[in-house]
This record gives C-alpha cells, sequence and structure tokens, in this order.
C-alpha cells in the first residue's frame, strides 16, 4: 500500500474510470437512439449479454479482437431487431417485449457459453478472446466510444436524418403525415441502437475479460437505462454521467484496500453508491428532463 | 381531376363513409360540408393516405393511386391541412416546416431552413416566428404553421379540413386570397369549414355529406347558407339569437384589478364581474391574454396582484378552482378529454367522486353509464355507445361530451372558451341555446370567444381584450334597444383607443 505514490493512483484510478465508462456510454447511447426514435428497449441488459457473448465467438473463431467487435455490434443489432419486430411490426407492449427479451438473454447465453466451451476444448482450445491490438498506447475502444458519442451528437442535433429521428420519437402522427416512414425509421433507429449496445457488450468482454462470464453485465445495461434520463437525452450529457459513474466506480475500486478492516462494512455501501445516486438523481436533482414525447407508444395508423 | 370512387369506411360498428363517389376538378375550391361526425374528415385523410378505405378507390387523372401512407399523396402532389394539429410541440416552427421535405441535403441548413420560414411567412402573409417553439404558440399561432406547412409543398392538390376555426378574420382573409392564387394557377382546393358565409365566399363547386352519405354536389352560385344548412341537418334551422336580458344579480364572478406576468401574456389590470343571470362576453384576437384569463378564474394560477373572486349561489366566497366552474375548455383534445377513456368515464371525469359516482373509493358502474347514457341521448352525441374511446368521436361530437359533462355538474359560474369551435350550424346553435338555458336559470356564463359573431348573438355586455388589457364597450344608440357599436370592438380588438366622437 504504502508504495505506490498518490498521482499513481489517481492516474490508475482515471484509467479505471474510463475503462468502466467506455460500456456505460456506449450502451446508453445506444438506447438514446432508440428512445430518441420512441422505443424503451429495457431489454438492453439482455442485447448487452447477447452482444459480449456473439463479440467473443466471433473473436475466438476469427482469432481477431477487431472482429469479435463488430460480430458484437451485430449481434446486439440482430437482438435489437427482434424487439423492433415486435414492437414496431406488431405492436406489441415495449416494456413486456423488453423483460422477455432480458429473461431470453439471460437464459441463452448462459446455456450457449457452456456449449461453446465445451466446442472449443474439443477443438484443443479455450473459448477466449484475443487481446485487442493497442497502436501507440491509444486505447482503441475509449477512442472509438468518444467517437461515437461526437458523431451520435452531431447526427441527432445537426442532420435531417436526426431531425427525422426525433420527429418520429415525438409526434410520429405529425412524422406520417409530413412523409416520413415512421416505422422504417424506427427499426433503423432500434439496429442502429441495438449495434452500440451490442459494442458496449463487447467491450465488457472481448475489451477487457476477454472472456464470456455468465451475467458478466451486472446490470451495467439497467444504469445505462438510467444515464439515458440522467443525460437529458444527448449523447454529449450522457457521456459526461458515463464517465461521471465510471470513476465513481472506479474510485470504489482504490479506496477498497485503504479502508483496512473497515472495508467488510463499507465494501457494500461503495458498491450500491452509484445506484443509491442514481435513485436520487432521477427522483429530481437533474431537474426538468423530458423524456420523447412519444416513448413507449407505439404508432398505429388506421 | 381527382375523383373518389365509391368509398365506404367503418370504424368498428360505426359507418364513417358509405359509397362515396365525389369529382374534384382542376382550378376550383370545392367546400365540403357536413354536420360533426358527417365524414368529412375521414374522406380527406383516405384522399391523404392516412386512412385506407374498406373499399372504393381514389383516382387522380384517370390513374388509380395506391395511397398506403401520405408520402405516396405527397408523391402525387396532395397536401394537407389537417383538423387536427400534425405538428411537432417539442420542434421550432422552422423544423416543423421542413420535416420531410427531402430536397434540403443531410446536413439542417439553419439559416437557409429560418429564411425559407420568413420568405414563406411573407409570401402567404401568415405571420410566424420561425425560431419559437411551437409548445409556446397559441391556438391561432400554431393553425398558421399547419397552414404553411402544407402550402410550402410542390402540390397541385391541397386538402384544408377546418383551417379556419381558430383564425382570426384577418388571417382568414389572408388564407382565402392565398387559395384563390392557388387556383387561379390551376391548383384544386378542397375546402371544410362549418362557416357558411366563409363557404359562400370562397368555394366555385360544394359537396354536402350526411351521416357518411353525399348527399349533393353543386355549384355555390346555386347554394344558399340557408339551403346548405338544410341539406347537411336535414330540416330548415333558423338562427338562435339571444334577447339580452341584462341582469342585476348577485355577482358570480369578480376580478378586481388583477395582474400577472406569469404565462405569455401579461394581464394588465384586470377588472371584471359577472352577474347569475347574465352572459358576459369576451372578445379578442386570439393570443391576448385568454388562455391566461381563464387559468385566472379557474384557480389555475394566483394573481400577482389584485383579487379573483368566485361565489357560490348564497352569495358564500368559495376558492377558484377547476372543479368550481362550469369549465368548457379551448383544446377539448388536450383539457378537457382523456382520449384513450371512453365516453362514459369521460362523462363523469371531474365529477367521479360525486357521491353518485363512488362510495369510498368504487366506482358506480351503473350510475355512470345511465348518466352517460342520458348524456348522449340530451346532446345527442353520436356514435350513442357510452364505451366508445373518446378519442374516436368526431371533433364535433367530443365537444358535446364536454359541454354535456360540464353544463351537468349544476356550477353556478360557466366559463366557456370557443365553445363552437369546429361545431356545426346545427351544434353551434344547441351550444347557444344551452348557454342562454343556464344563464335564464340564474348562472352567470362568461363566454371567451375569438368568434366576435357569437359573442354579439349571446351576450348582455361585451368586455374587448387586448395585450391582456380588458376594455368594456357599452352598448348605445336607442335606449330601448340599445346595440354593441361593431366597429368600436374592431377597433379595441385591434388595440386602437375606441372612438370618442359623437356618442351618448
Ligand atoms: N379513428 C376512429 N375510430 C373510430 N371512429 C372514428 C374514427 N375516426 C372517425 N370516427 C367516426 O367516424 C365518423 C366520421 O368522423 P369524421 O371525423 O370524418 O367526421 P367529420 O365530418 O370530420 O366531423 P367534424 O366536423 O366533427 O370534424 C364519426 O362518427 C366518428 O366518430
Ligand atoms: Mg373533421
Amino acid at each position: 500500500m504504502n508504495d505506490v505514490t498518490v498521482p499513481e493512483l489517481v492516474a490508475s484510478t482515471l484509467h479505471r474510470g474510463v475503462q468502466a465508462a467506455v460500456p456505460l456510454a456506449l450502451a446508453a447511447n445506444g438506447e438514446l437512439i432508440a428512445e430518441r426514435a420512441g422505443l424503451l428497449n429495457i431489454g438492453i441488459e439482455g442485447v448487452m449479454l447477447i452482444g459480449a457473448l456473439g463479440g467473443v465467438a466471433s473473436a475466438w473463431w476469427t482469432g481477431s479482437a477487431v472482429a469479435g467487435l463488430i460480430g458484437a455490434a451485430l449481434a446486439g443489432a440482430l437482438a435489437a431487431l427482434l424487439f423492433a419486430l415486435w414492437t414496431v411490426a406488431w405492436r406489441r407492449d415495449q416494456v413486456v417485449t423488453g423483460l422477455a427479451i432480458n429473461l431470453l438473454a439471460f437464459g441463452l447465453t448462459g446455456v450457449a457459453v457452456q456449449r461453446l466451451d465445451r466446442f472449443a476444448e474439443s477443438h484443443g482450445s479455450t473459448f477466449v478472446a484475443p487481446p485487442l491490438p493497442m497502436p501507440a498506447g491509444i486505447d482503441p475502444l475509449a477512442t472509438l466510444t468518444l467517437l461515437v458519442v461526437a458523431v451520435t451528437h452531431v447526427a441527432i442535433f445537426c442532420t435531417r436524418p436526426g431531425l427525422t429521428l426525433r420527429a418520429v420519437g415525438e409526434n410520429p402522427e405529425a412524422a406520417d403525415t409530413a412523409g416520413i416512414r415512421v416505422a422504417l425509421v424506427r427499426f433503423i433507429a432500434a439496429a442502429v441502437g441495438g449495434a452500440l449496445v451490442g459494442l458496449a457488450g463487447g467491450a465488457l468482454s472481448v475489451g477487457m475479460t476477454h472472456r464470456f462470464q455468465e451475467f458478466m453485465t451486472g446490470g451495467r445495461g439497467f444504469l445505462a437505462l438510467a444515464l439515458v434520463i440522467f443525460g437529458r437525452w444527448s449523447p454529449i450529457g450522457v457521456a459526461i454521467a458515463a464517465c461521471f459513474f465510471g470513476l465513481l466506480d472506479a474510485l470504489q475500486v482504490t479506496l477498497q484496500p485503504t479502508l483496512g478492516d473497515a472495508v467488510h462494512l463499507l465494501y457494500p455501501a461503495l458498491v450500491a453508491l452509484p445506484y443509491v445516486l442514481t435513485l436520487v438523481a432521477l427522483a429530481g436533482v437533474t431537474g426538468r428532463a423530458r423524456a420523447p414525447a412519444a416513448l413507449a407508444t407505439p404508432y398505429d395508423p388506421r | 381531376m381527382l375523383e373518389a370512387r365509391r368509398i365506404a369506411k367503418r370504424f368498428g360498428p360505426v359507418v364513417a363513409l358509405a359509397d362515396v363517389s365525389v369529382e374534384f376538378h382542376d382550378r376550383e375550391v370545392h367546400a365540403v360540408l357536413g354536420e360533426n361526425g358527417a365524414g368529412k374528415s375521414t374522406l380527406m385523410n383516405i384522399l391523404y393516405g392516412l386512412i385506407r378505405p374498406d373499399a372504393g378507390q381514389v383516382v387522380l387523372d384517370g390513374r388509380a393511386l395506391r395511397l398506403r401512407r401520405p408520402m405516396d399523396a405527397h408523391a402525387a402532389g396532395i397536401a394537407m391541412v389537417h383538423q387536427h394539429f400534425m405538428l411537432v410541440e417539442d420542434f421550432t416552427v422552422a423544423e416543423n416546416l421542413m420535416l420531410g421535405h427531402l430536397d434540403v441535403g443531410w446536413w439542417l441548413p439553419r439559416s437557409a431552413v429560418r429564411r425559407r420560414a420568413r420568405e414563406a411567412a411573407r409570401r402567404f402573409a401568415l405571420d410566424v416566428d420561425p425560431d419559437r417553439r411551437v409548445e409556446e404558440l397559441s391556438v391561432g399561432q400554431r393553425q398558421r404553421v399547419e397552414i404553411l406547412k402544407a402550402l410550402l409543398r410542390e402540390a397541385h392538390t391541397f386538402i384544408l379540413d377546418e383551417p379556419t376555426g381558430v383564425l382570426s378574420p384577418d388571417d382568414a382573409q389572408q388564407l382565402f386570397e392565398s387559395l384563390r392564387r392557388l387556383r387561379n394557377r390551376g391548383a384544386r382546393i378542397l375546402f371544410i369549414s362549418h362557416k357558411l358565409n366563409e363557404v359562400m365566399a370562397i368555394a366555385d363547386r360544394v359537396t354536402v355529406l350526411r351521416r357518411g352519405r353525399r348527399i349533393i354536389t353543386e355549384s355555390a352560385d346555386r347554394a344558399t347558407p340557408e339551403s346548405l344548412a338544410q341539406q347537411m341537418v336535414g330540416r330548415p334551422l333558423g338562427e338562435f339569437v339571444r334577447p339580452p336580458a341584462p341582469s342585476s344579480g348577485d355577482a358570480v364572478l369578480e376580478l378586481r384589478n388583477v395582474s400577472s406576468a406569469r404565462g405569455h401574456v401579461a394581464l394588465r389590470d384586470v377588472s371584471l364581474v359577472v352577474r347569475s343571470g347574465e352572459i358576459v362576453g369576451i372578445a379578442g384576437v386570439d393570443g391576448n391574454g385568454q388562455t391566461e384569463l381563464a387559468r385566472m378564474v379557474l384557480g389555475l394560477d394566483r394573481p400577482e396582484a389584485g383579487d379573483v373572486r368566485l361565489f357560490d349561489p348564497d352569495g358564500g366566497r368559495i376558492e377558484p378552482a377547476p372543479r368550481a366552474v362550469a369549465h368548457i375548455a379551448d383544446d377539448r383534445r388536450r383539457e378537457a378529454l382523456v382520449l384513450n377513456m371512453s365516453l362514459a368515464e369521460n362523462a363523469v371525469l371531474k365529477h367521479h367522486t360525486d357521491a353518485t359516482f363512488s362510495r369510498r373509493g368504487w366506482l358506480n358502474r351503473r350510475a355512470i353509464a345511465s348518466h352517460a347514457a342520458q348524456l348522449v341521448r340530451e346532446f345527442d352525441i353520436r356514435p350513442a355507445s357510452p364505451f366508445v374511446a373518446a378519442a374516436s368521436l368526431s371533433g364535433g361530437n367530443q365537444q358535446r361530451l364536454v359541454i354535456g359533462r360540464e353544463l351537468a355538474a349544476g356550477r353556478g359560474l360557466v366559463l366557456a372558451v370557443n365553445p363552437t369551435r369546429g361545431l356545426d350550424v346545427a351544434s353551434t346553435d344547441f351550444v347557444h341555446r344551452r348557454l342562454s338555458e343556464r344563464a335564464a336559470n340564474g348562472c352567470g356564463v362568461l363566454l371567451i370567444s375569438a368568434d366576435l359573431d357569437e359573442i354579439l348573438r349571446l351576450v348582455d355586455r361585451i368586455y374587448v381584450i387586448h395585450s391582456g388589457r380588458l376594455t368594456e364597450s357599452r352598448r348605445a344608440g336607442d335606449p330601448a334597444r340599445p346595440t354593441h357599436d361593431t366597429a368600436e370592438i374592431a377597433r379595441l380588438m385591434a388595440g386602437l383607443p375606441p372612438d370618442c366622437g359623437g356618442r351618448t
């Protein structure tokens, strides 16, 4: 303990904070895109898990971590398209569908990873992803996340497709009468958002632990749902909120050894801190946060 | 030529259109008339691809159109002003105007959009600020945006579903000018209105629908307001004019020097009194403080200075509150009804905690249903089923439901804000009779209306509201039959000082 200097401690905390923030920011941005189109996908935790598994699977299969990330995004997009099929095409309730996707993903990924482990073993290998290349010491995932946040922000607020997206989430009927294909926009938003959520899962598995574990998302998907509200449906706001929670998480890890015996008492409190803060923030500290007016409401032309 | 051929549409048990065929020519303004619920909006929405017909075809220049969604109508050169605004409240006016215009590229060219919006506003002489968010606009301003949105499209057919309901007379004149210009350039204009004098002024031909069937299509020259009203309703109709009944009863509502800067328009030193037995009118162009005044009377806002006093029939003071007032709200869809709930549930919405309708938290379904059935009968609401969702009623029938509910509660003060907006001739007449009956039974009625004719026909006293200030306009002339000076009222509405010369 004493051989670590304070600057080192700060640096490692920051580093860990960024690492923790990356999947949160990606997932929350994905959810934000869907919500801006009026889709509230509470199945995001499950989509993230599917992305994590899809990521490791494609990385293991191809032997490339980059291919793993692409696989994670594709898996997430597919899972989210399933959500869109149910809720947009068949106008099923979004909350119920999201819940179903979560349960499905929890179960399926658990079963699938056992099979894959055994399958890899029978080929004389282990079911893991190779490490991501780190060109010039730059964290590729953090860079990618920054890029995603910037592009999403500009796309939503400064482009015509962004205006279309927001119109569909605010008033689908008005969008329809303006000549916009509401269902198509919602499908696209679901797929793009799902790809980011899947990528967030991939960042966890392929990018950090290199392997898939059951429930490895550990509630990050649910936290991302809250981050969207925190960030007031703006990509930059959401990214800042993700950084805040990432740092909080890292701080908790850093503080653990310094606490000595008190750790048994304080550890649960530290782990719970982000969630407690979320609760407090959602209870109104963020001020007037306005969700897209048509969030979670199906559009049913006559 | 645009043709509706043998169109039929049912909503559940309700037949909205039964085998309707109409031809709309090029270079004509074609008015479509009919009572509330006659099927006008349904027909227009079918022509626009928003509703799909059960049977029949839309044929444009001999070619059958496949209208799966409004986009297809745009491709066929059809633009529409919707009866219920199709605006994104969270967007600015400019953003709403450019929504769905594909020719602007990927980037939002903010300055270009704004310029285009300004140009359009100037070209059609409908003044709107492109940077305001729609949420902040009054209904009159929203209507201008909705109209501009349609006129901006490069269309050959323009459908306007009750575009003038909330427009000021000036704006309506400007709109008619624009429509005439468009028609003279060859456009085809389908126009819906309940105001027959407007129809006579602008239409070339007229089609009358009644209960989902086409009754007649004829040249407007051959029609008179009376003949049209008769065809719409199926019987002759006299116009109701209430004889003035000046009252010296007790005050039911009194505002004393009320000022408040809350809301979009500041109220400035507003004083007024409504006595039992009289109808007091507040005339004025929309957006001059009417909303703010109504909120004061309902107790939704408290005055920053001055005093709002509400009295019960015994003269005791009561707290201004929405439940203490029979309130016929301006925007029925947002302020008066819960659209997803049934007609019956809406019929008791404000009074559902009364002992008749619930006891210890349990609703008395039977009492509610019979109350709704009574309202349906008394106010002739169609379809006459208490279980349909309020959303599925036509605009006029929604309004009948609101009026029925509010008047049934027996409050001492009736606050009616544009109560006949969007209502057909028969319903308007009906509402006017009801309000007048209320006054005769000892209620005080405060009628806030942008429709000056309505006010002149009904009220005992008139105040004019402009920029949050009230001015009373007194009757003058022959002491035996004093009349209101409409020229003076028009001046006050425009914010000019009353003419001081030569009157007693
Ligand atoms: N979405 C819907 N669901 C169920 N019924 C509907 C729906 N839309 C319209 N109707 C019914 O169809 C009939 C025709 O309605 P429509 O809106 O076309 O009348 P309208 O002539 O435009 O009347 P108004 O002058 O009041 O606007 C009405 O009885 C109405 O209740
Ligand atoms: Mg209509």
